[in-house]
């Protein structure tokens, strides 16, 4: 399948998800809008949107536009979650949920508190079906850069929000799992806190990690690591944006196993990381020894590998 | 003489006939009250211990024997856009044994109402099919008194 086709396709079955009502605007975008579509936007009382690279545009010209009901929010969240938001209840307090196929779709409303902690959402005011698409062998120049004699060092990628460190992360992840001619295929734990890498649904990921991968999911890294590292014997441990402090304990812990690390970090470069105390001092544990920048605008990437 | 004998065995095979299908119905609206209770408490202990979904929990029973079919349909008019609590209120209003208590089925709140609603359904169920078991002992028994005395009538009218 073309690149275009499989990008429509996905387009296509995120608009699935949608209430009846507001599918036929989605349906009517051209070819080239589908395929570039990161984002449905839904706001109760206005028109849907979609997210091009270019910005957010209505999802249709036509007018007048249909606008979105709080009704239809509340039926695209039931028929989402299989009219039990009880089973969701863990991640609709964290903001979002995960639908068949890999959607993740963030929710926005009204907290429920108890406490200092947000137990649901309630009122829902707006939703953002974020559409997930794969891109295989987009990490095959990297890891060729990376690998030194069959051996992969702990590597962590670094880019601003919004570049794809996910999606080179998911193809690294999954490249190092199935292997090659050249390369050992490696037993690979993912802890995949944010639910946003292997896309897991009902036990089955949505998302290919490889053939070797083993996926911990909806855990914090700062118990997931610990875990991974007792009971699933792994040769790379790969987790999604390292932000806290016990993250960084976690990570050394597994350093110090043998266990080498996959991580993403938010930052523009090596130095501002260098520069910030939490990770120049995850720097100084000898985790990583390879940094992988990603830099790029309109559409376009670079991934600059570096030495730590 | 052969008209009335051959008349007298149709009114007794018409009636005989009558009575089986009478208690066969019975006997299969008791069965599907006891097969609907088992359902419903199998979708509870989906929901209780492994935090099912309510899709999940009915496509678990699309299976049975008897009762499948109906959670089947279910899920079929949900695939087709009908909300949950719709599609199930619509199957069961066609099924009249058990309609009152299917219908007053609430499939919202948290999982604690939820099994709470399916747990008083299939207690109410298995309630009802005992007292229909109790009943239909004796109503076969008087079904089948009123066929003997029947073929008796007939036989004492020819003879």
């Amino acid at each position: 399948m073309t690149r275009a086709k499989y990008a429509i396709e996905r387009f296509e079955q995120a608009v699935d998800l949608l209430p009846l009502r507001l599918q036929r605007s989605a349906r009517q975008m051209s070819d080239w809008k589908k395929e570039q579509a990161e984002e449905l936007r839904l706001r109760v009382g206005q028109p849907m949107t979609v997210l091009l690279p270019e910005g957010e545009q209505f999802s249709t010209e036509e007018l007048p536009r249909i606008t979105v009901g709080r009704g239809d929010l509340e039926q695209l969240c039931d028929a989402v979650t299989g009219y039990s938001r009880y089973a969701a209840k863990e991640t609709i307090s964290r903001g979002y949920i995960t639908a068949d196929g890999g959607f993740r779709i963030g929710i926005c409303g009204t907290a429920v508190m108890r406490g200092e902690q947000n137990i649901n959402l309630k009122d829902i005011s707006s939703v953002v079906i974020r559409i997930g698409r794969e891109r295989r062998g987009v990490a095959d120049p990297v890891l060729q850069q990376v690998m030194e004699k069959g051996v992969f060092p702990g590597t962590l990628i670094l880019s601003p929000p919004g570049l794809g460190k996910t999606t080179l992360l998911r193809d690294l992840i999954r490249l190092l799992s199935d292997g090659a001619e050249e390369r050992p295929a490696f037993r690979v734990a993912l802890v995949d806190e944010r639910s946003e890498i292997a896309l897991m649904h009902q036990g089955k990921a949505q998302m290919d990690v490889g053939c070797h991968t083993d996926v911990l999911d909806g855990c914090p890294k700062a118990l997931a690591i610990p875990m991974m590292l007792r009971a699933m014997n792994p040769q790379i441990i790969a987790v999604d944006e390292i932000s806290l402090q016990e993250d960084i304990r976690s990570v050394e812990m597994a350093a110090n196993c043998g266990v080498a690390l996959l991580a993403t970090v938010h930052g523009s470069s090596k130095e501002e990381l260098q520069r910030k105390p939490l990770f120049s001092s995850m720097l100084a544990t000898g985790a990583f020894q390879k940094c992988v920048t990603i830099s790029g605008c309109e559409g376009k990437r670079d991934y600059i590998v570096e030495e730590l | 003489m052969i008209a009335k004998l051959a008349g007298a065995l149709l009114l007794v095979l018409g009636g005989g006939h009558f009575c089986v299908e009478r208690i066969r119905r019975r006997r299969k609206e008791i069965q599907l009250r006891y097969e609907l209770a088992a359902a419903l408490e199998s979708m509870e202990g989906m929901i209780r211990w492994e935090k099912a979904t309510l899709l999940a929990a009915i496509k678990g029973q699309c299976g049975r024997n008897g009762c499948g079919e109906m959670f089947a349909d279910i899920l079929k008019l949900v695939k087709s856009k009908t909300a949950l609590q719709d599609a199930w209120k619509n199957t069961f209003w066609l099924i009249e044994p058990v309609r009152d208590i299917m219908c007053r089925i609430e499939l919202s709140g948290d999982e604690l109402r939820i099994t709470g609603q399916l747990h008083w359904a299939a207690q109410q169920l298995r309630q009802t099919a005992e007292q229909c078991n109790a009943d239909r002992a004796e109503s076969e028994k008087l079904c089948w008194v009123i066929c003997a005395s029947a073929v008796s009538l007939v036989t004492i009218l020819l003879f």
